[in-house]
């Protein structure tokens, strides 16, 4: 495997690992939809609140790209400061928070912070990852 | 308070890994994951997660801040069926997820209202 995988010793807490842009748009709602034809989307132009997921981790899988295959997910915080409206730009920037071991087990904690075009925040995470190596 | 059951699919996990762009090869490469503890692929945790946001977003409580903490406890598999439940607490709402043996596979908090 290549050395550019970012192993666990490589990340260090309080690294920004990027910002990256997502654009709320009518083609991402759809495809959103497409995952769950039985659930009801909202009528009111706003995202639904599950696209949180989309958001975070197209955000997070962009600005750590080289993650070992395996990792698995382990706890995941949301806070929605208002819906994201469809049709709205937002940026978010990845940073690693936290990493510790336990055991065997490595622990790596990533914050996301989202934001609209204003630099006002509508989306934070915490994602806790049991990481690979 | 339940909500729907949904059938956990591949062809869901496609899509999810499709649109976020987590090809994990733990949730889409089946030769991988059987070498893992897993035993065989599991689906994106927040593929089954969504159902909860569903729940929550029609309880009451409130306008302001939707939030959601949880834990990841049980790997899902294809072909697992799961729902949302929740029931109140102190300042918010338990929810969990449940697979089709009563297992919470996803368990944790939710909270709407003013932003603290």
């Amino acid at each position: 495997m290549s050395d550019d995988v970012m192993t666990f010793d490589r990340l260090v807490p309080g690294t920004e690992m990027g910002r990256v842009s997502f654009d709320v748009t009518p083609e991402v709602i759809a495809r959103w939809q497409a995952i769950y034809p039985e659930l009801p989307v909202p009528e009111d132009g706003t995202a639904p609140p599950g696209l949180a997921a989309v958001i975070a981790i197209t955000a997070y899988a962009a600005a750590v790209p080289r993650r070992p295959p395996g990792n698995v997910h382990g706890g995941q915080w949301f806070r929605w400061r208002r819906p994201a409206r469809v049709g709205e730009r937002l940026a978010t920037t990845v940073r690693v928070a936290a990493k510790e071991t336990k055991g065997e087990r490595r622990w790596v904690t990533f914050e996301t912070l989202t934001a609209d075009a204003g630099g006002r925040p509508v989306l934070e995470g915490r994602m806790v990852s049991l990481w690979a190596r | 308070m339940d909500g729907p059951v949904i059938e956990i699919t591949q062809e869901r996990a496609r899509r999810y890994a499709e649109i976020t762009g987590d090809f994990n090869p733990i949730h889409v490469d089946e030769a991988f994951a059987r070498a893992t503890p897993f035993g065989g692929v599991i689906a994106h945790g927040m593929l089954s997660l969504n159902l909860a946001w569903e729940l929550v977003r029609t309880l009451p409580g409130g306008d302001g801040d939707l939030e959601l903490d949880v834990r990841f406890r049980k790997p899902v598999r294809p072909g697992d069926r799961v729902r949302a439940r929740a029931r109140r607490e102190d300042g918010g709402w338990e929810v969990w997820i449940e697979n089709q043996a009563g297992e919470a596979v996803i368990a944790g908090r939710a909270r709407r209202g003013p932003a603290r």
